[in-house]
């Protein structure tokens, strides 16, 4: 199947200072696509506009194949969106978070939930203030996971994590698309974490699309070069100017 | 599947997943028959993508090393003792031909490399 469960094509928006121009890329169902760029590049704008956070000056975006705008609530149930600041209640606990946002979702598993937070070893009586970075990223990851989307949408979900904190949620990404069902898009400008769990990558530089492809499809092109390109080395060419 | 891949190691990940499987089956560790991990299972116990690992299946289903029956699953493919010496000795003769390349590259005629050769097989001989 073939289905594209993300599908941006020639989106343009701009603001004071920044642009973003004729952005297209598709993210077909059952896998995991990294949007990686420098900082400023315009990655969580491109998220931003995905989630209809803001309104593209022009282009079309599909996700899950519909019109965000026209029907925001039922598509936004069945995606995960994990924001790069996770807004939280400083002052209420994890208990408490959870009830909140478990209200707005049909699909909400509280067993599931439980169960991941057990895993990612969070107490459930503690303050989000109390929560180290860390602890809150992983907080966000169970309460985007417990509702069973069928798209997760991460904006940097690795930065300021320790490498085995990291190592944990990119295995937990991989069992998220395990049944070829579900689908992740995330942001990142680490490109290790690429390497790994990446089918598709898309490369965002200065406001544009610099490619998007199959990861494999693009680092066999550049090893007939290079025999040991990696994703860092194809981002910094990129990033110079070149293709 | 007993099997690990690593990021930092410049073979990329979808041949460091052929060498391994390949050299389980070449051994014996792996028979004919033997049913392997679907390529999602695989990916999200490596750590590596789908689409990586699909790829690293498609090699080693090229090569006649394992067949994927559809509904079934994969399987570890039967292979008869000639092919699996055959097999093995391609494996070994693209090492060689790496070491050769190399010493070529480094300007040794062929009666030096002859002798480097045995050099590393006494070698590695005493090792063992």
């Amino acid at each position: 199947m073939s289905e594209n469960v993300l599908m941006l094509d020639g989106v343009c928006k701009s603001y004071r200072g920044f642009e973003l121009r004729n952005v297209s890329f598709v993210l077909p169902r059952g896998y995991i696509m990294g949007l990686v760029g420098p900082n400023g590049a315009g990655k969580t704008t491109t998220i931003r506009l995905i989630m209809d956070l803001a309104r593209p000056d022009s282009g079309r975006i599909a996700v899950l194949g519909q019109q965000m705008a026209a029907n925001q609530i039922e598509l936004k149930r069945r995606i995960g969106y994990v924001p790069e600041n996770h807004e939280f209640y400083s002052d209420m606990t994890v208990n408490w978070t959870a009830q909140f946002v478990g209200r707005q979702y049909p699909t909400w598993n509280e067993a599931r939930f439980r169960e991941l937070l057990q895993r990612y070893d969070v107490d459930p009586r503690k303050k989000i203030g109390a929560l180290s970075k860390g602890t809150k990223a992983k907080l966000a990851m169970a309460l985007a996971l417990a509702h069973h989307p069928e798209l997760l949408i991460l904006d940097e979900p690795t930065s300021g994590l320790d490498p085995v904190v990291r190592r944990e949620l990119l295995s937990d990404l991989l069992e998220f698309v395990a049944d070829g069902d579900r689908s992740v898009l995330f942001s990142t400008h680490i490109t290790s974490d690429l390497e790994r769990v990446a089918d598709y990558i898309t490369f965002i530089v200065n406001g544009r699309v610099a490619a998007s492809d199959e990861r494999e499809v693009m680092l066999e092109r550049a090893r007939a070069s290079n025999p040991t390109a990696s994703i860092e080395d194809l981002l910094w060419t990129y990033a110079k100017g070149g293709h | 599947m007993d099997i690990t891949v690593s990021a930092n190691n410049p073979v990329p990940l979808y041949q460091q997943i052929v060498h391994q499987v390949r050299a389980k089956v070449l051994t014996g560790e792996l028979k004919a028959g033997d049913p392997l991990p679907s390529i999602r299972q695989l990916a999200s116990q490596l750590i590596a993508s789908v689409i990586t690992t699909k790829r690293a299946y498609s090699e080693l289903e090229a090569e006649g090393l394992i067949v994927t029956r559809a509904g079934l699953g994969t399987f570890v493919a039967d292979l008869d003792p000639e092919t699996i010496v055959e097999l093995k000795k391609e494996v070994v003769m693209e090492h060689l031909e790496e070491g050769v390349r190399v010493a070529r590259q480094l300007e040794f005629v062929d009666e030096e490399i002859n002798r480097l050769f045995r050099q590393a097989l006494d070698g590695s001989e005493k090792r063992v």
